[in-house]
């Protein structure tokens, strides 16, 4: 058990090392899943957003945890 | 009869098969400069970063520890290009593929962007080749010389090579297989280990000269694009012009990091005033 939480954490310290970007990038992901459906052109701008807000919001968690 | 319907409708959908490639590989062909530049650019840093621990562990240790351990690492990652590479350009359909690599590229680029853009705001310390070779030699020394050979030193250089060839793994097999441009992109990271390795045995010291933020910042950016491609690609998006979007992306990417590096490097000064 201690083992497999061991290779998961590598594995999200390998990809990623911050939740919000995992976290943003599936948000991102799945809101894309939806408005693809409506509006095939649409959606790519709507995933390119969605993935600057995401590392907007982890960089700005930087700025608060230092102040 | 019936054989000959078979036969050329078999023979039909093979020639347009045969056209949606041509079409395919046509519309791909501008993005493979994109490619080997990435794959070269991400293995030259990680390929500096492993190079630092090997000098180290040769310098400290012994030559022969530093290449035993650096060979070993060498083979475990052709059997993990084998495994991962060919498996996964045989087995999976290109557009399973591209949604996969494409989201772990997203998120694996964003990761150093990040860094890349923390550290131009000053809020993070930039990597010191000098610094972290200095480290290591400390770490080399305090485990004592025995005679024969030094399991520290082998498996130090086998953790240093393994664990930076992972990352050029990933990224040349990731960026390779979703482009259709594997060979483009083995070739600039082949390109990027002959240099690193020409300057390491000439040099004989880290270098430390190597602009590594500028590099992972480029790479970051990169990588973020193509993920962002490929991922929409996957979820059925429509790319204005297909693969001549890359372009767009990456300077749509290079003025929001330029916008939050400022923003970052106001947002202190702001929050203590």
């Amino acid at each position: 058990m201690r083992q497999a939480a061991a290779i998961l954490y590598w594995i999200y310290d390998f990809l990623a090392e911050d939740v919000v970007i995992l976290v943003g990038a599936a948000i991102a992901v799945a809101v894309t899943v939806f408005v693809a459906r409506a509006n095939h052109n649409a959606a790519g701008f709507v995933l390119w957003a969605m993935v600057i807000a995401s590392i907007a919001v982890s960089l700005s968690r930087v700025v608060f945890k230092r102040s | 009869m019936r054989h000959l319907g078979y036969d050329s409708v078999f023979r039909i959908g093979d020639r347009g098969r045969d056209a949606r490639n041509r079409r395919y590989n046509r519309t791909v062909s501008p993005s493979i400069v994109f490619v080997a530049a990435s794959a070269a650019l991400a293995s030259g840093v990680e390929f500096v970063e492993a190079l630092t621990i090997v000098l180290a562990v040769g310098l400290t240790k012994s030559w022969r520890d530093a290449l035993e351990g650096t060979a070993a690492a060498s083979i475990a990652l052709v059997i993990l290009v084998a495994v991962l590479g060919f498996g996964l350009l045989r087995v999976v359909p290109l557009d399973a593929l591209r949604l996969i690599i494409g989201v772990l590229l997203l998120v694996f680029g964003l990761k150093w962007l990040r860094k890349a853009i923390l550290r131009y705001a000053g809020l993070k310390a930039q990597r010191n080749e000098d610094e972290e070779y200095q480290s290591e030699i400390e770490r080399m020394k305090s485990g004592g010389q025995g005679r024969g050979r030094d399991w520290l030193g082998v498996s130090t250089a086998f953790n240093g090579v393994f664990l930076e060839g992972t990352e050029v793994v990933f990224i040349v097999i990731g960026l390779g297989a979703a482009g259709r441009a594997l060979g483009a992109a083995a070739a600039g990271a082949g390109v990027a280990a002959v240099i690193v390795i020409l300057a390491g045995v000439v040099l004989h010291r880290p270098l430390n000269r190597v602009p590594e933020n500028t590099m992972k910042f480029v790479v970051g950016i990169m990588l973020t694009s193509f993920g962002t491609l490929w991922t929409g690609e996957g979820l059925g998006v429509h790319w204005w012009h297909s693969d001549f979007f890359i372009p767009i992306l990456v300077a749509g990417y290079l003025l929001m990091s330029w916008l939050l590096v400022l923003w970052l490097k106001a947002a202190p000064s702001r929050q203590t005033a």
